[in-house]
């Protein structure tokens, strides 16, 4: 791309084109080919669309989250009672706060649909293998999101969710110690633990989620979207035959995407609204407790093997997925035809969900 | 692309002033970011009267700060358990009719002198915290040795 041919304006331009076209000298006509993608003819149909799925979440996510900080209080004194007017006196609190918590769990839903799509379909091998290990830090990112979420709300969930993973985070070998007690803010989870918590959700992880955004978006425009070689197998000769333009036309499947989200927040958000469990008791665990869905299988396994196997196989689980595309080029490597990633995706994908029903089954 | 020597010490200085500087920061803000070491005290809680716990007996009792702890006077002497699920920190409770502790939050499950018999806290071979017992008279104190913020 280039940016430096200066501003296209025109004799007929008006006079304020004229001048921003001055004070901005961008090469509108480059910015224009650099934005406006060519995309695959497979992204017509909407559940291909996945991908943009999140991101329009996330900007739910960042106007609601706008709001709901206005009136929460991250201090352990005054968080559960900050949460409570919100919810119950604010004028639309309630809704706010349902729109929020229902986005942030279909947003890790997509993600988790978006990362099982790009791995099955192979989208994430040479050379887009720096923006599938993107990808797995923005669902890293976005699980945190949900996590420090509801640790935010300061109910029992959100205390012992906060205990066990300080002290799963002190299980890590070498560095666990320091960033146990960093998370803490001290020797116990408390007030100085909610407000790293709240720095963290408002302010590190936005910032971190929006450059690796940022970073997957100009990837994806550089490398262009995957080509699926079902879709065209042979292959037509001119790449205006197998793509169509991003604007107007995928644009307006994503804004179609958007407005269909709205609705099924705006009903997920009446039909069954944001609630509030029990207040935080640091004196008594409740009898029965659960993190939320997605950390079911976490949960699983830490009932099933031993503390220092379960998080040194968690975090090696998490490597791997990391690097993956290395992996899988050196096993193509031997067998140009190896589809091991589609075995090694489906016992993950198995694992994964056996031990989430598993959990989501159990009486407590 | 030759660098000459000029070049190369003048690349490697500005390097190392930005390494250092940047180090120098990273240090500043862990500092600022990482908590206060607490103080490690000794201090005496007391519990219930002797007589309410017999030989041969054992029963939680609600410490005055909300906490729960089991009381046993066994052969031994007296005998108490933190509630404190060495696991991942969750609170224990008492289930009198298995006459064990549960926690909820992995399932590991205690007998009544604190040693793990299932789940995850068995398989690292742990156990409840022992308090130590001081019997003034007919009072019970326990002595914890806990770590506070300063």
């Amino acid at each position: 791309m280039t940016m430096t041919a200066g501003p296209a304006v025109t004799p007929e331009s008006s006079s304020w084109a004229t001048w921003l076209a001055s004070r901005v000298p961008i090469d509108l006509e480059a910015l224009r080919h650099f934005s406006n993608e060519p995309v695959p003819n497979h992204l017509k149909y909407w559940w291909w669309c996945l991908g943009g799925t999140p991101a329009l979440l996330f900007g739910v996510q960042a106007v609601t989250g706008i709001l709901l900080t206005v009136y929460y209080i991250p201090d352990a004194g005054s968080a559960y009672e900050s949460v409570d007017r919100l919810t119950t006196v604010i004028p639309f609190g309630w809704f706010i706060r349902s729109i929020h918590r229902w986005a942030s769990h279909l947003m890790i839903a997509a993600v988790i649909l978006h990362v099982m799509r790009v791995f099955f379909t192979g989208a994430y091998r040479a050379p887009r293998e720096l923006n599938w290990m993107l990808g797995v830090l923005l669902l890293a990112v976005t699980l945190g999101f949900g996590f420090t979420g509801y640790s935010l709300v300061w109910e029992q969930l959100s205390y012992w969710g906060v205990t066990v993973a300080a002290n799963l985070t002190d299980a890590v070998p070498v560095v666990g110690g320091v960033m146990g007690r960093m998370l803490r803010g001290g020797e116990s989870v408390g007030s100085n633990t909610l407000t790293r918590l709240f720095i963290l959700h408002i302010g590190v992880m936005p910032t971190l989620l929006t450059l690796l955004l940022a970073g997957h978006i100009l990837l994806i425009r550089l490398h262009g979207v995957t080509e699926f070689e079902f879709e065209s197998p042979d292959k037509a000769p001119d790449e205006a035959a197998r793509t169509y333009p991003f604007f107007p036309h995928h644009a307006m499947t994503e804004v179609i995407i958007g407005v269909g989200l709205a609705f099924a927040l705006t009903c997920l958000a009446v039909i069954f609204p944001a609630e509030l469990a029990e207040k935080a008791n640091p004196l008594e665990t409740p009898a029965h407790i659960k993190p939320e869905w997605y950390f079911f299988w976490t949960f699983r396994w830490l009932k099933l093997t031993s503390l220092t196997f379960a998080v040194l196989s968690i975090g090696f689980a998490g490597f791997l997925a990391l690097i993956w595309p290395y992996i899988d080029e050196r096993l193509r490597r031997r067998n140009t035809a190896s589809e091991a990633s589609v075995y090694v995706g489906a016992v993950a994908v198995v694992v994964l969900l056996v031990l989430t029903i598993w959990e989501a089954m159990a009486s407590s | 692309m030759r660098t000459d020597r000029r070049q190369f010490l003048l690349s490697s200085a500005v390097a190392t002033g930005l390494a250092s500087a940047g180090a120098l920061l990273a240090s500043i803000v862990g500092r600022y970011l990482y908590p206060r070491a607490g103080v490690r005290r000794t201090r005496q809680l007391y519990v219930a009267p002797a007589s309410e716990v017999p030989p041969g007996t054992g029963r939680p009792f609600t410490l005055p700060d909300g906490g729960t702890a089991l009381i046993a006077n066994t052969d031994g002497g007296y005998a108490a358990l933190s509630n404190l699920c060495p696991h991942l920190g969750c609170k224990v409770h008492w289930e009198e009719t298995e006459r064990h502790f549960v926690c909820p939050c992995h399932d590991g499950i205690f007998d009544a002198d604190g040693a793990a018999v299932s789940g995850p806290p068995a398989d690292e071979g742990q156990q409840l915290t022992r308090y130590q017992v001081v019997q003034v008279g007919d009072h019970l104190f326990l002595e914890l040795d806990e770590v506070v913020e300063v």
